[in-house]
């Protein structure tokens, strides 16, 4: 095998996927978010060994300058790995609101069972630790 | 000054909702104002104020709700629904802090309520000649609001954006899991009719704010249309009690 771009391409598409497979084992990444990034990886490894594969593919879409396929590419699994992110952002932020709700409730209830128990004596300065 | 028929309410849990953002000026005189009228739970949602809003609301005699930091109108709002879902309540009636809402009224919005005549009942400015004076851009927003909600709703509702309003204890239970997040009032309507839930519009009288300032600014009304309209049109477009 030749020592060229092509090589230290593969290289790091192998160090790449070996990183997200350490993060997955390690539970720093979660399975389910894993997907998309193994799956890259695979196509960059693909692209690096079978070097004619990108000027092929370019060839049939009709596209001229086959680098230019690569950036397209890249570009769209950014959008669609942003979006994704911003479906677990919205679906975060109910969970985080319905948390919030619950504390708080939570928070009112611990201080009538307090005052309760203590005999009228009122809890105070239970809320300031919260804002 | 006369005070609630009480007999009306004797036999149901009514829970009055206060959420409050820093509002430590205008609190005590809201809570003091409700409770001139009548004997009702009230609960102020504590909406991460960096302010006394809480320490206020205490003295006043009012449960309080401290959230941990601030939701926004729709996410307070929506933790005194969840309380009064949990602690049974018959009846929840929602009133901004700001002291714009008259509780004299109180009576009128609660009362179809209990009755069962409606699910929701809102307290109107709009619908008899009330006194209530808007500015003209806000004016013509809240117009185009009350068009839209009126057509898809097929009833016609003036005041779509009051916060003053009164509900069952089947909206209660509704509103847990389905609530807006931002400017829920208008959404909310539609949301509620669309789930088969009955709305009424009652003529009350609203006072300018007197203190704090409102939370809609001109460049955040722009994004408060095209935010509730997307909204309502998502509404129309999503299958029956999905979630909110």
């Amino acid at each position: 095998m030749k020592i060229d771009i092509f090589f230290f391409a593969a290289l790091f598409s192998l160090g790449f996927l070996i990183v997200v497979l350490e993060f997955v084992r390690t539970k720093k990444l979660k399975e389910q978010y894993s997907l998309l990034w193994l799956l890259i990886g695979a196509v960059m490894i693909i692209l690096s060994l079978w070097r004619n594969l990108l000027n092929l593919v370019a060839h049939w879409l009709g596209i001229f300058y086959a680098p230019s396929l690569l950036f397209m590419l890249g570009i769209l699994f950014s959008f669609a790995l942003i979006l994704h992110y911003s479906v677990i952002i919205s679906k975060l932020h109910t969970q985080n609101v319905r948390m919030a709700q619950e504390i708080g409730i939570l928070n009112k209830k611990i201080e009538d069972l307090s005052e309760r128990v203590n005999g009228g004596e009122t809890v105070e300065n239970n809320t300031t630790d919260t804002v | 000054m006369k005070r609630l028929d009480t007999t009306v309410i004797e036999n149901n849990k009514v829970l009055v909702i206060i959420p409050a953002y820093n509002e430590e000026l205008s609190l005590p005189g809201v809570i003091a104002g409700i409770r001139k009228f009548a004997v009702l739970d009230v609960v102020v949602i504590n909406d991460g104020s960096k302010d006394e809003t809480s320490k206020v609301a205490r003295a006043a005699g009012a449960k309080v709700i401290d959230l941990p930091f601030n939701l926004g109108i729709g996410g307070a709002v929506q933790t005194g629904y969840l309380f009064a879902f949990k602690s049974g309540y018959d009846v929840a009636v929602q009133v901004d802090a700001d002291g714009q809402h008259n509780p004299e009224d109180l009576l009128h919005i609660i009362e179809p309520v209990l009755r069962g005549e409606a699910d929701m009942v809102v307290g109107s400015r709009f619908v008899e000649s009330t006194g209530y004076k808007t500015p003209l851009v806000r004016k013509m927003g809240m117009l185009i609001f009350s068009l839209v909600v009126s057509l898809i709703n097929g009833q016609s509702l003036k005041d779509t954006t009051s916060g003053y309003r009164a509900v069952s204890k089947r909206v209660i239970e509704f509103f847990v899991d389905n609530y807006p997040t931002d400017y829920p009032e208008v959404e909310a309507l539609v949301l509620l009719k669309k789930n088969g839930f009955t709305i009424k519009e009652v003529p009350v009288t609203m006072a300018a704010r007197e203190h704090g300032q409102s939370s809609i600014t001109p460049l955040k009304s722009v994004y408060y249309m095209i935010k509730v309209l997307l909204a309502i049109f998502m509404n129309i477009l999503r299958a029956n009690k999905k979630e909110a």
